[in-house]
C-alpha cells in the first residue's frame, strides 16, 4: 500500500473529491435509465472504477461530471444492449395503449416513463440531460460526444414525439416531421465515450 | 400539463432511493475501488453537504422506488394465468411441456376485450375470423413451416438454444460518422431452465468497452419473453392467439403486443407446427399488411409483413419465403403508406437474425458460426 507516495496521496484526493462531489448525481443519471436498483448501483461502481483507473484524463470541474456522465452512458448503453428488444417494444405499445379515462397519477407517471422509453436512444439520452440532469444542449452533446446542435435537434423531434404520445396531457403542439436520416453525431475528440475504453 | 411539468414529475430520481456519498454502500464501493480507507488523503468519508455543491437542487423523494411496474404487473398477470393453464393445455392441445410459469400454456379461451387502440373481437370465435391482406402470403409461410423437418429448438439437459442476430444502429447515408458503439452482435444461449447467458460485440468502439456479458440463473433474466417462451401455447390458431393475450397481455388483447410476439420472439424457434399456427393466427389479425419483397443488408431477400398503426412501435418483419424463418425486424414510424425499399439500407436499422441451434455448452455455436461471423460486413455498417 503506497501509504507514503506523495503522488498516490494526490490521486486518492482528487478521487475523494470527485467521489463527493458527484457520486449522488451519477446515482441519479443510473436510476434515470435502469429499472433495477441493483444494476444502477452496477453502473455507478463501473463509472466511479473506470474514473480511479483513469484520473489524469478526467477534466477539472466543472466538465468532470460532464465526463462521467458520458463514462456512465457508455456503461448504460451496455446494459441496455444486454435486454431484449421486447421488452422496450412493450413499453411502447403501453404507452399508447392504455385508456386515459383510467389513468391515476402514477400511471400517468407510467405513461411518460413509457413514452420516453420509446424514443430512439439517442433523443432519449437527448431529453434526459437536457430535462433531468438539466445540462445545457452544450454540455449535454459534451456528454453524448455530438454538436449542440444535433442535440438541439434531437430534444425537439424527442419532445414531439412525446407530446404524439402523450397527446392528452401534454399540451398540443404541431409534432415536427418524422425523419429517417437520424442527426450525424458529432464526435469531440476528447469526450469520453469517443475514448473510454 | 406542460411536458415540461410531465417529465419533471415522471423524473426517475425523485422516486428513487438515492444514496449520499456519506453512505456505508457508498463508503464501501470507495474502498473497493481506491483499496484503502476513504477516510485517508484528506478526502474522507464524502459528506451529503458537500454533495450539494454546485450542483442544482434536486428535490429526492426518499421513498422506495417504484419497482418496475411493468415487469411486476406481467408477473401478476403470469400468475393469473397459471392457475387455469395446465387444464387447458389438456383441452386445447399443446406443444411440448412447458418449463416455468412462462411457459405454463394457454389461458382461458374466454372474451378478450382488445385495448381501445386496436379493436378486436374475442380471439375464440365459432365462424371463421375475417382474413386481413396479408393472409395468401401468410398461409404460405404457414404451409412452408409446416413442411420444415420436426427438429426441435428446445435444449435437453446440459444443451443451449444458440441465437445469433445482428442489430444495426444505423450508420446514415452519404457517409459521416454513427454513434459510437451503435451496432451489436449478439449471442445468447438459453438453458430449458430459463438460465442462460449472452455476449455482444459492438465493432464500432475499441478498447474493452466494444465488449459486454450478462448471465442469470434458472429464474430467467427478468424479462418475460425469451426465444423458449411457445413452449406450451396450443396450435390450435385461434386457441393460441387467446393463451398469447391470455399469457402476454394480461388478457387485454392488443393487436401490436400479439404481432410482435408472434412474428418474432415466438416464432424465432419454434417448432414447425407451432410456427405453422402463428402464421395461421397472424392471417386472421386485423391490419395485418403484406409489404413486399426486401432484401437485407445481409444480401438476403423475404416477404415483407407489417401491423401498421404509424404508432411508435410499428415494426415489420422479413420472412424468408422458402424457409419461413424470420429474417429480420425494423422498426418503420412512416406517417403516411409505407414504402419500404427493395434494398434496405443499413440505417433503418434492422434487428438480423443470423444463426440458430442447440448446443452443447453455453460457450460454444453450432458449426460453422465462424465463418459465418468472418463473412459478415459488419465494418461497413458501423
Amino acid at each position: 500500500m503506497p501509504d507514503h507516495d506523495p503522488s498516490w496521496e494526490h490521486r486518492e484526493q482528487r478521487f475523494s473529491s470527485l467521489y463527493r462531489e458527484h457520486y449522488r448525481s451519477v446515482w441519479a443519471y443510473s436510476v434515470r435509465r435502469i429499472e433495477s436498483q441493483a444494476d444502477a448501483a452496477d453502473v455507478v461502481a463501473d463509472v466511479f472504477a473506470t474514473a480511479w483507473r483513469r484520473l489524469p484524463e478526467v477534466p477539472d470541474p466543472p466538465a468532470d461530471l460532464l465526463w462521467l456522465y458520458g463514462v456512465a452512458r457508455r456503461v448504460v448503453a451496455g446494459k441496455w444492449r444486454s435486454a431484449m428488444r421486447m421488452r422496450n417494444l412493450i413499453a411502447r405499445l403501453q404507452a399508447t395503449a392504455l385508456p386515459a379515462s383510467t389513468v391515476t397519477t402514477d400511471q400517468v407517471t407510467d405513461r411518460v416513463l413509457a413514452a420516453v422509453a420509446s424514443l430512439r436512444p439517442g433523443e432519449r439520452e437527448a431529453i434526459a440531460l437536457v430535462h433531468w440532469e438539466q445540462l445545457s444542449h452544450a454540455e449535454a452533446a459534451q456528454v453524448m460526444g455530438c454538436s449542440a446542435n444535433a442535440v438541439g435537434i434531437r430534444v425537439h423531434r424527442a419532445s414531439g414525439r412525446l407530446r404524439q404520445a402523450l397527446a392528452e396531457f401534454a399540451e398540443a403542439r404541431p409534432a415536427p416531421p418524422v425523419v429517417r436520416n437520424e442527426c450525424v453525431a458529432t464526435v469531440v475528440p476528447d469526450s469520453p465515450q469517443a475514448s473510454e475504453g | 400539463m406542460q411536458l415540461d411539468n410531465l417529465l419533471s414529475a415522471a423524473d426517475p430520481a425523485r422516486h428513487a432511493q438515492i444514496d449520499g456519498a456519506d453512505s456505508a454502500r457508498a463508503a464501501a464501493l470507495y474502498r473497493r475501488i481506491v483499496g484503502t480507507p476513504p477516510s485517508r488523503g484528506g478526502g474522507g468519508v464524502p459528506t451529503t453537504a458537500s454533495v450539494q455543491t454546485h450542483r442544482r437542487a434536486h428535490s429526492y423523494r426518499q421513498t422506495p422506488r417504484m419497482l418496475p411496474r411493468l415487469t411486476v404487473a406481467a408477473a401478476v398477470a403470469v400468475v393469473v394465468v397459471a392457475a387455469v393453464a395446465v387444464g387447458l393445455v389438456v383441452s386445447l392441445g399443446g406443444s411440448p411441456a412447458p418449463r416455468n410459469t412462462l411457459a405454463s400454456g394457454g389461458g382461458k379461451p374466454s372474451a378478450s376485450p382488445r385495448s381501445s387502440a386496436s379493436p378486436r373481437p374475442s380471439p375464440v370465435r365459432s365462424s371463421p375470423a375475417p382474413r386481413n391482406q396479408a393472409s395468401p402470403v401468410l398461409d404460405a409461410l404457414a404451409g412452408v413451416a409446416a413442411g420444415r423437418p420436426p427438429t426441435s429448438l428446445v435444449p435437453g439437459p446440459g444443451q443451449y438454444l444458440y441465437v445469433l442476430d445482428i442489430e444495426l444502429k444505423g450508420a446514415p447515408p452519404g457517409g459521416g460518422t454513427s454513434m459510437p458503439c451503435g451496432s451489436v452482435i449478439r449471442q445468447e444461449w438459453l438453458a430449458s431452465d430459463g438460465s442462460g447467458r449472452q455476449v455482444g460485440y459492438s465493432p464500432g468502439c475499441g478498447g474493452n468497452g466494444n465488449r459486454f456479458t450478462q448471465s442469470w440463473g434458472p429464474g430467467g433474466n427478468g424479462i418475460n419473453f425469451d426465444y423458449l417462451a411457445w413452449q406450451g401455447l396450443p396450435t390450435q390458431p385461434s386457441a393460441m392467439e387467446a393463451a398469447i393475450v391470455q399469457r402476454f397481455e394480461g388478457g387485454h388483447a392488443n393487436n401490436a403486443i400479439t404481432f410482435l410476439l408472434a412474428t418474432g420472439v415466438l416464432n424465432f424457434a419454434a417448432p414447425p407446427t407451432v410456427r405453422s399456427a402463428l402464421f395461421k393466427m397472424l392471417a386472421t389479425l386485423p391490419g395485418v399488411q403484406y409489404l413486399g419483397k426486401v432484401t437485407d443488408p445481409l444480401g438476403r431477400t423475404g416477404d415483407t409483413i407489417g401491423l401498421i398503426q404509424h404508432t411508435l412501435s410499428d415494426i415489420v418483419v422479413i420472412f424468408d419465403p422458402k424457409t419461413s424463418q424470420v429474417l429480420d425486424e425494423t422498426p418503420t414510424s412512416q406517417s403516411g403508406p409505407i414504402k419500404l425499399p427493395r434494398q434496405m439500407p443499413p440505417w433503418l436499422a434492422p434487428s438480423m437474425y443470423v444463426e440458430t441451434g442447440i448446443v452443447g455448452s453455453i460457450q460454444a455455436a453450432p458449426p460453422g458460426t465462424s465463418k459465418l461471423l468472418a463473412e459478415i460486413p459488419y465494418r461497413h455498417w458501423v
